[in-house]
Formats: C-alpha cells, sequence, structure tokens
C-alpha cells in the first residue's frame, strides 16, 4: 500500500478507463493534472469489462446476501437450541428429492455454460425451477391442511418451515424469472451468454441456501 | 438535470435534499423530545395544529411514537443518506478518477427504493394510532401487533427495509466502483481516506444491512402473517419464539451501522487535517489500516449491547474484551490526525473546523463508550441517559459534523458556486459547543441516573433535581436548531447569488478539484488522468520550487522531472493500460 510507488493497473480496469486511452505523451496544455490515455480500444474490451465488473457485483451481492440467510439459520439454531426440534410430518425424502431438482439445475446450468450457443440448458433449468416451486408448494399445502402444521398454533417450529419455505422459494422465482428472461432475449436474438453467466450465479446461491435450509429447518 | 438521470452526481443531488429533508424533520422531533423533558406536559410551541386534542402537548404515547420517529428517521433516512447517498454518491467516482459508479442504474434505483421508504415513513404519521412507537430499534415483543397494533408500525417497519435495501445497493455500487474503475495509477496507495472510509463502510453495509433485513422480515411475518418468531408470553401460542433473538440480530447489524455512519466521516477528518494542515497525512497507511481494523472487528463486538440480557458472563467477558480492543485501532488514526496537526500551517477553514469539532466530538463520544463496553460500568448505566449521551456524540454530533466537514469542502464542487466562509465558520462552531451542551447535559444526567424514554422523569423524587440541567439542556437544543438556521440562510443565499467558486479554492492536489470542472460535466472528465501520487502531496520541496505552490495534482507531471521520473512513470502506465486493453 505504498503511497508513492510506481503506477500499475491493479487487475482490470472500468471500460471507461481503458478505453479512453491516448497515445500523446503528456503534455502541459492539458487541463492541470490531466495526463492523456491511449486511444479508445475496441468495443469488445469494453464489453469485457464490463461484463467483469456486472461479474464482480453479482459474486459479492450473492456472497453479502448469504448473510440473509445465515442471520435466519441463526435464528431457528437459538430455538433449536432452546427445545427439542419438531420433527416435521412432511415426508423428509421428499422435500430431499425437491431439492435435488436445484442441485441438478445447478448441474446442467454449470455444463451447460460450456456448450453456449445452445439455450437447452437454460430452458432445462427453467423447467426444474418451476418443478421445484410446485413441489415446495405442495409440500407446505400438505403440511398445513393434511398434517395440520399451522400458523400461529403451530409455534416457532411451523413458522420457521412455513416463513423460511416461503422466503426461499420467492429467492427461487426470482432467479428462475430472471432465467426466463435470457431465455425469452435469447429467442430474440440477443447475446445472452454474459447475462446467463451471471444468472447462474443465482442459481448455485438459492441452490446452497437451500441445503442451508434443509439443515436449519427441516431436518429434526 | 432530470430526475430519472443515471448520473452519479445527479442522484448525489437528490440524496442530499431528501435527507437534508429529513434531517430537518428528525431534528425537530428532537426538540419536542427535549421540550417534553424540560416542561413536562406543557404545549410545545407551534404543535397545537398536530395535536389539537392536548392542545399541542405531548401524551405519553405521542411522546413514545416522537422519539422513536426521531431516532428512525435520522439514522436511516437523514444521516446515512447524505454521508453515502449524498457525498458518497457525489465524491468517490470523481475522488478514484472514475466516469461514474460501476451501476448507475443501481444508484437510481436504490434512490427511488430510499425515497419509497421515506414516503413510508412520512405517511405513518397520517395513520391511525400514529407511527412506529417501539423506539429506534423495534424490539419485539412491543414491535409486535400485540402492544403496536397500528398500521404506523408496519409502515415504518417496510421503510426501514426500504431503507436498508437502498443502503445495500449503494454499498455493493461502492465496493465494486472501487475494485474496478479507478483510474490508471490510482493505486490502493493512492487513495484519499475518504475513499478509504467510504470503502471500509461499503463494506459493512454490504455485509450487515442483510442482517436486518433478516429481523426486519421475520419482525414483518411477525405482525402480519401471525409468524410466532419474536412473539413471547401471554400473546404467544404454540410455545411462542424469543425476542432475544432479534436483539442478537438487530445488534448485529446495529453495532456495525455505528461504524457504517462513523468510517465516512473518519475518512474525511483524515483528509481535511492533511488538506488544511498542509502535510501528508502521518501515518497513511497506519490510519487507512486502523479503519479496515475496525471495521474487521465492528462484527464481533455487538453483544455488548446485551450484557444486560441475561446472556453468559462468559460471553459477556468476550464481548466486554472484544469491544475494548476496537478502541485500539481508533486511537491510532487519533493519534496519526494529531501528528499531522503537529506543527502543520494549520487553516482553520470551514470544513478544517468542522472536521477538529468531529475530532472533539468523536473523542469524547468515545472514551464515554468505554464505560459501556465494561460490564461492570454497563451494567449501571445501561438503561440511563448516558448511554444516549454517548450514542449521540459518535454516531450524531461526529457523524454530522463530518458530514459538513464534507459539505463545506465539496460544496464548490457540487455547485460551482461558493459557499459564505464567515456563515459558514459560525454554522460550524457554534453547532460543534452546543453539541457538547446538548450532549454534554445527557451524561451527565445520565450519570445521575436519569433513565432514558422516561415521558416525565420528574414523577420520580431521586431524578426532580435534575429538572435545572435539563432545562439547559434544552435551551441548548434550542439555540443548536437555531444555528441550522445559519447553515440554511448560506446555503439558499449561495445557491442564488453565490459567487462563482474558483477551480481548486483549497489548493489540494486530489483529482476532483485537479481534474474535472466545477460543476463536473457528464462523465466527470475530459481525459481520464493517469495519477501518479497520493491524494497529500503538500509542502514538498521540489514542487515549491518549480510550480511556486504547496500541493501538486494527483495527476500533474512535475516539470523538470517529467522526462526522468514522473513522465517515464505516466507513460509506463500508457503502455501498460495498452497492454492490457
Amino acid at each position: 500500500m505504498s503511497a508513492e510507488r510506481k503506477p500499475a493497473v491493479d487487475g482490470p480496469r472500468s471500460s471507461e478507463s481503458e478505453t479512453r486511452a491516448d497515445a500523446t505523451p503528456p503534455s502541459r496544455s492539458q487541463p492541470l493534472g490531466m495526463t492523456p490515455l491511449p486511444a479508445a480500444s475496441d468495443a469488445r474490451t469494453e464489453n469485457a469489462n464490463a461484463e467483469g465488473t456486472a461479474w464482480l457485483g453479482t459474486v459479492l451481492g450473492l456472497a453479502a446476501w448469504t448473510m440473509f440467510f445465515a442471520s435466519l439459520a441463526f435464528a431457528v439454531g437459538w430455538y433449536r437450541m432452546r427445545e427439542p426440534w419438531p420433527t416435521l410430518p412432511v415426508s423428509l425424502l421428499g422435500l430431499s428429492l425437491t431439492g435435488l431438482l436445484l442441485l441438478v439445475g445447478s448441474a446442467v446450468l454449470h455444463l451447460g455454460l460450456r456448450r453456449r450457443e445452445s439455450p437447452w440448458p437454460a430452458r432445462g433449468a427453467l423447467l426444474l425451477g418451476l418443478g421445484f416451486l410446485a413441489l415446495q408448494a405442495m409440500w407446505t399445502h400438505q403440511a398445513w391442511w393434511t398434517e395440520h402444521v399451522r400458523i400461529p398454533e403451530g409455534g416457532v417450529s411451523a413458522s420457521a418451515f412455513h416463513g423460511l419455505t416461503a422466503l426461499h422459494a420467492l429467492h427461487v422465482l426470482v432467479v428462475t424469472f430472471n432465467l426466463f428472461l435470457v431465455c425469452w432475449r435469447h429467442t430474440r436474438g440477443a447475446d445472452v451468454r454474459a447475462s446467463l453467466r451471471r444468472h447462474v450465479l443465482g442459481w448455485h446461491f438459492v441452490t446452497a441456501m437451500w441445503v442451508l435450509l434443509f439443515v436449519a429447518v427441516y431436518l429434526p | 438535470m432530470s430526475l430519472l438521470s443515471l448520473d452519479h452526481k445527479a442522484v448525489a443531488r437528490r440524496y442530499l435534499w431528501s435527507g437534508l429533508g429529513f434531517l430537518l424533520l428528525g431534528g425537530l422531533l428532537a426538540l419536542a423530545i427535549r421540550w417534553q423533558w424540560a416542561w413536562p406536559g406543557r404545549s410545545v410551541p407551534g404543535l397545537a395544529w398536530a395535536l389539537p386534542e392536548s392542545h399541542g402537548a405531548l401524551t405519553p404515547p405521542t411522546y413514545t411514537a416522537v422519539f422513536t420517529m426521531h431516532g428512525l428517521v435520522m439514522i436511516f433516512f437523514a444521516v446515512t443518506p447524505l454521508l453515502f447517498g449524498a457525498l458518497g454518491h457525489f465524491v468517490l467516482p470523481l475522488a478514484i478518477g472514475a466516469r461514474g459508479l460501476a451501476f448507475p442504474r443501481l444508484s437510481a434505483l436504490g434512490y427511488w427504493v430510499y425515497a419509497l421508504g421515506g414516503v413510508l415513513m412520512l405517511a405513518s404519521f397520517a395513520v391511525r394510532l400514529g407511527p412506529a412507537s417501539a423506539g429506534w430499534t423495534a424490539y419485539p415483543p412491543l414491535s409486535t401487533s400485540a402492544f403496536t397494533p397500528g398500521l404506523g408500525q408496519t409502515l415504518v417497519t417496510v421503510a426501514v427495509l426500504c431503507a436498508g435495501t437502498s443502503a445495500f445497493t449503494y454499498g455493493l455500487n461502492f465496493v465494486v466502483t472501487v475494485a474496478r474503475c479507478r483510474a490508471p495509477g490510482m493505486t490502493w496507495g493512492r487513495l484519499p481516506l475518504t475513499v478509504w472510509g467510504l470503502f471500509f463502510a461499503s463494506v459493512l453495509n454490504v455485509v450487515f444491512v442483510p442482517v436486518l433485513a433478516a429481523a426486519t422480515v421475520l419482525l414483518l411475518m411477525d405482525r402480519l402473517l401471525g409468524t410466532q418468531f419474536f412473539i413471547a408470553g401471554a400473546a404467544a401460542v404454540g410455545g411462542g419464539g424469543d425476542p432475544v433473538v432479534y436483539q442478537h440480530l438487530f445488534w448485529l447489524f446495529g453495532h456495525p451501522e455505528v461504524y457504517i455512519l462513523i468510517l465516512p466521516a473518519w475518512g474525511m477528518v483524515g483528509d481535511l487535517v492533511a488538506f488544511f494542515s498542509r502535510k501528508p497525512a502521518h501515518g497513511y497507511r497506519l490510519t487507512a489500516g486502523a479503519m479496515g481494523t475496525v471495521s474487521a472487528l465492528s462484527g464481533l463486538v455487538y453483544a455488548h449491547h446485551l450484557f444486560t440480557s441475561g446472556m453468559s458472563p462468559l460471553l459477556g467477558r468476550t464481548f466486554m474484551v472484544l469491544t475494548l480492543l476496537i478502541s485500539l485501532p481508533a486511537e491510532v488514526m487519533f493519534l496519526n490526525w494529531l501528528m499531522t496537526l503537529w506543527r502543520g500551517s494549520v487553516r482553520l477553514t470551514s470544513p478544517m473546523l468542522a472536521a477538529l469539532a468531529t475530532m472533539v466530538v468523536f473523542g469524547l463520544g468515545g472514551i464515554t463508550g468505554l464505560a459501556l463496553g465494561a460490564v461492570a460500568t454497563d451494567v449501571p448505566l445501561h438503561g440511563t441517559l448516558w448511554v444516549v449521551g454517548h450514542f449521540h456524540l459518535t454516531m450524531g454530533a461526529a457523524s454530522f459534523l463530518g458530514l459538513f466537514a464534507g459539505l463545506y469542502f465539496w460544496f464548490p464542487k457540487m455547485f460551482g458556486r461558493a459557499l459564505h466562509e464567515g456563515l459558514a465558520k459560525v454554522h460550524v462552531l457554534s453547532s460543534a459547543v452546543l453539541f457538547l451542551g446538548v450532549f454534554g447535559g445527557q451524561l451527565a444526567a445520565g450519570y445521575a441516573g436519569q433513565l432514558r424514554r422516561l415521558y416525565d422523569p420528574y414523577q420520580y423524587t431521586y431524578l426532580k433535581h435534575l429538572l435545572p440541567l435539563n432545562q439547559w439542556t434544552t435551551v441548548c437544543a434550542f439555540l443548536l436548531g437555531a444555528a441550522q438556521v445559519v447553515f440554511v440562510v448560506n446555503l439558499v443565499w449561495t445557491l442564488r447569488r453565490g459567487r462563482a467558486a474558483e477551480a481548486n479554492p483549497w489548493q489540494v492536489g486530489t483529482l476532483e478539484w485537479t481534474c474535472a470542472s466545477s460543476p463536473p460535466g457528464e462523465g466527470n472528465f475530459t481525459q481520464v488522468p493517469v495519477v501518479l501520487r497520493g491524494p497529500h502531496a503538500l509542502s514538498q520541496p521540489e514542487v515549491l520550487e518549480q510550480l511556486g505552490r504547496d500541493w501538486i495534482g494527483q495527476a500533474e507531471v512535475l516539470p523538470g522531472v517529467a522526462r526522468e521520473g514522473a513522465g517515464e512513470e505516466a507513460l509506463a502506465t500508457v503502455s501498460t493500460v495498452r497492454s492490457v486493453t
């Protein structure tokens, strides 16, 4: 962190910084302190930098948002330490298989990113996402109406089951909707590779958070 | 500029006007609280139109709502948005040589989410049963529908969620902007300390605001859907939840929030003390490192707010040690400021006076906080006005004065007009002295045992003798409010008829003052500068000799050295940039 060391470009720069470069040597006729930069490079570089910036923002944003689910898990952990956590009257295997859809979706998207031109992995993940949401809705419906795991009668465990499942499902819904937009833009001929790459991160995120939800809430 | 503009400067101005509006509202609410403590149950002048049934006097429920809304408005809608939304949005890209923020649309969206929250806050005053009244911390079960059933509490809870969302967006935006959008040559070691402060505070925003979001969402579900996360006691169903969980989550956000509010101010103080002492910042790396250390520790000390919640004594001791540890980097930073001042050519401009005042009130706030960091002294002081005085000195007065230090410093850059320096100095000095009067009075009353949030403290015999002290404190508070008129007059006059600002009125070398016009145009710079040195290159002999002035721009090539040193560096940078592209 030297205050006076040789200037260096630390990693990728913003598109603005790089594309306004100019080969003219430093001149005193410039506004005070201005040192001209190399001339504009091609649009592809600019796009690559913008993509890199968006990628970093997505990674940091999702990583930080993990704290949201970690906080929810902390709250449930507190209650679980307070008293025995009741076993859910919903099939644990069924819940696991539901989560498996997200895991499969993660794998499909990860592999699909290698075949950039094909829209099928994204479309497949879209279906898996909708399937996940439908199954989660089915399990909560069954818990509420058949097994009488209700709010507020069921206390904090029922609140955690329904509340946290719903919060996670909302996140999955957002990610699935974004994937839908990507697929839709792809059908209209847009280049969605960069966008898809970022949205796949969202899918991995909700998959990881489902594992957290499973451990914190669903396991007895 | 259009309300829909994505330019960071336009967004900053939106935050500025909105934040100042909420600062006025929060200040008026504060005066109502102070009036109640000085003349309990007497009509508040000018409030009869709002409270016709009590002829303008605060009733106990109104009083509770007033102090709740004061805290929420000030923290979430005034000070934070002014420091980050206004100054951060404006200064950060300019100071690092970027043409804008990394995500301009996210930045504009963040403002509109904040504005929606502000509308909900204001709307809550108009609904039946009034606004929120569970304290700014919104502790359950008080904040659950069992105790605050009105729509106002719900609206305010959603409003806080909106403010948090906005904070998350600009936090993320700032972090990515600093990481990705710095001008060539702007290494981490050449960032102004203001940028360091904003960067660390943004990291804290991004990491801890989701915790607040989780607590608030669970609370909202308790209020609206009947979940039982925080409900306990007679209102609980099926065993109920635990309100203490909310307290842990809230303070896991709440304590870093203290640093979120003060880190940008620390950064500004570090820069301004160097600029106006005409010296390089003493221990630049240590100061930046100290801010980083404080940020890293800030999430590990939160439970000192819960010493009286019945937590394990072992945990209490652990958090006490961590809390006291965090004062060490803060002291390193403070000593660096003093060393920068030492034997400097100090210029007492309005930003410098505000920076010095920030140091004083923050120092006092920090020292009084030590008593709250240690279990043995926290237990008797915890529920008293001592806590209120302490956190108002750090989060309120220090942030406020730091904010005005920045505002006075960058105002010419923001608007291209120069504020009246004399009026600015009067405003800063009177505010600083009166802050000490108000919050010093609170510390004294708290030390004497006055409990916070009491509607009428003098119902207790042992507190009756504190009435004159509270009345004097209230007089200071009203004078403090009056002192802000000086700022308003100065602001309005300058915007309408103020003289045009000089290109570099403070004679400093940072990019915004040396490479951009005032106010900066679209894209900030005609050409992105190549940075050659740090932000505090002041009073350097070779610069004095060759340029005849004691400062040099961060991207300015020193004549004569151009061929041998700086010019080569600049050209090296140019070739590096080319090789990257």
